[in-house]
């Protein structure tokens, strides 16, 4: 089994103990939990103007009074967090509530112009000195090669730096990413477990009982060697391609699903757009999103 | 302002909610149908309001009404699990090893189907 894992999310990347999953996440905000408890939080977010750790900590600590009831101090941070965050502007913080402390750091990065802030909860045993320093040596709160990795959960997938989170959802069974830029929306979708969903039928059939995949005419293919189907419509070339535009309606869409049969898992990519969809990108979406 | 404040149910932590056990009612039938999927019959609790309106419409102060629930596929499996012996977290465990699903997701699921049957009155935690 591995030790570590990643955790990426809007453009924040991360390395943690294979024990810690997210329990409460938001656009930008994780929260992750070691099954005893909140274990490590992470805030972030851009900054217009100047930054100013001390202006970050009094917001904090009004926050914090609300909610834990605790006092939040400055904190000098140790050398070894230090060196681990030696890319970001650094102010370390302390806290202590009636049955919780913490103590975190508040980041800025002046390449990205990002602010975060990390803390890690002191009440849950397993959160220990060793595991949180290999945390903050991994963080990382921008991409460098303009695709941002998606990594919660069971799913990874990469996408490029221009398509923006818009709707998520992750429901037992059923996990929903929405992401959008000017020209196109793009869905991934992920059930689980697809031998009880599927049945006697296929991923056809799978895809009939589903509202956003309904009504199409697919055709098999295949997705990195796993089974699948796809299909697109489109209005007729010429003419009616032009006048579409015009319209508000969407009108380009693209559909893909495939089986992951030793994970027990469907993936989906659905696509659509008011101008024709570049199914080059499209593929290299499917083929950067994986299980974990 | 009420007079008679309900006191707040104590709270229970996840890990001591786990180590419960579910047992079934014994007041529910079940039936495995053609599909392998159960069918339970339970038996309705009428609120002494909507009791009391039964019997001034009609309804034999003896008179037992039931009600039907099919569980689909996963529903049934869970089901299928609840032995009385077992705890919720075992039960998790046996349900993500037999789909495959990771154990935060399959806890999510099954705590989410037991609390359901909990409401209706089919299972109890022991």
């Amino acid at each position: 089994m591995k030790e570590c894992k990643d955790v990426a999310w809007n453009a924040i990347h991360f390395q943690c103990p294979s024990g810690w999953e997210v329990d409460q996440i938001g656009r930008r905000h994780l929260r992750l939990d070691n099954g005893q408890g909140p274990v490590m939080e992470v805030k972030w977010g851009p900054v217009k103007g100047r930054f100013s750790h001390n202006a970050h900590l009094k917001r904090l600590a009004v926050l914090n009074s609300r909610r834990a009831k605790g006092r939040v101090v400055p904190w000098s941070l140790p050398a070894d967090w230090k060196t681990a965050l030696a890319d970001f502007e650094t102010g370390g913080f302390q806290w202590q509530g009636a049955s919780a402390e913490g103590r975190g750091v508040s980041l800025y990065c002046p390449v990205c112009r990002n602010a975060a802030l990390i803390q890690f909860f002191r009440s849950s045993p397993g959160a220990d000195e060793k595991k949180i320093l290999a945390v903050l040596k991994s963080f990382r709160d921008h991409p460098c090669d303009g695709q941002i990795v998606w990594s919660v959960f069971d799913i990874r997938a990469k996408l490029p730096q221009s398509l923006q989170l818009r709707r998520f959802r992750f429901d037992a069974g059923k996990f929903e990413l929405e992401f959008t830029d000017n020209n196109q929306t793009i869905h991934l979708h992920r059930w689980a477990p697809a031998a009880a969903l599927l049945g006697q039928g296929d991923l056809a059939r799978f895809a009939g009982t589903i509202a956003q995949f309904s009504g199409g005419r697919p055709h098999a293919t295949t997705v990195a060697g796993h089974q699948g189907i796809e299909w697109r419509t489109s209005p007729s070339a010429g003419w009616p391609q032009w006048i579409v535009r015009l319209k508000p309606q969407l009108s380009f869409f693209w559909y893909r699903l495939w089986l992951l049969k030793e994970k027990n898992r469907i993936f989906a990519v659905q696509a659509a757009s008011r101008h024709p969809l570049d199914e080059r990108q499209l593929d290299r979406i499917c083929m950067d999103y994986e299980t974990v | 302002m009420r007079l008679f404040k309900r006191k707040p149910a104590p709270e229970l932590s996840r890990t001591t909610a786990l180590h419960y056990k579910p047992v079934k009612s014994n007041d529910i039938t079940e039936v495995r149908l053609e599909t392998g999927e159960v069918l339970i019959e339970y038996p309705l609790t009428l609120r002494p309001l909507a009791a009391a309106i039964a019997r001034r419409l009609g309804a034999a102060p003896t008179s037992r009404q039931t009600k039907k629930l099919q569980l689909d596929v996963l529903g049934t499996s869970v089901w299928d699990l609840l032995d009385g012996q077992r705890s919720v977290s075992q039960v998790i465990e046996l349900f993500a090893r037999a789909h495959r699903l990771e154990n935060r997701e399959a806890e999510v699921s099954v705590t989410r189907f037991i609390k359901e049957l909990g409401r209706r009155g089919l299972l109890g935690l022991r």
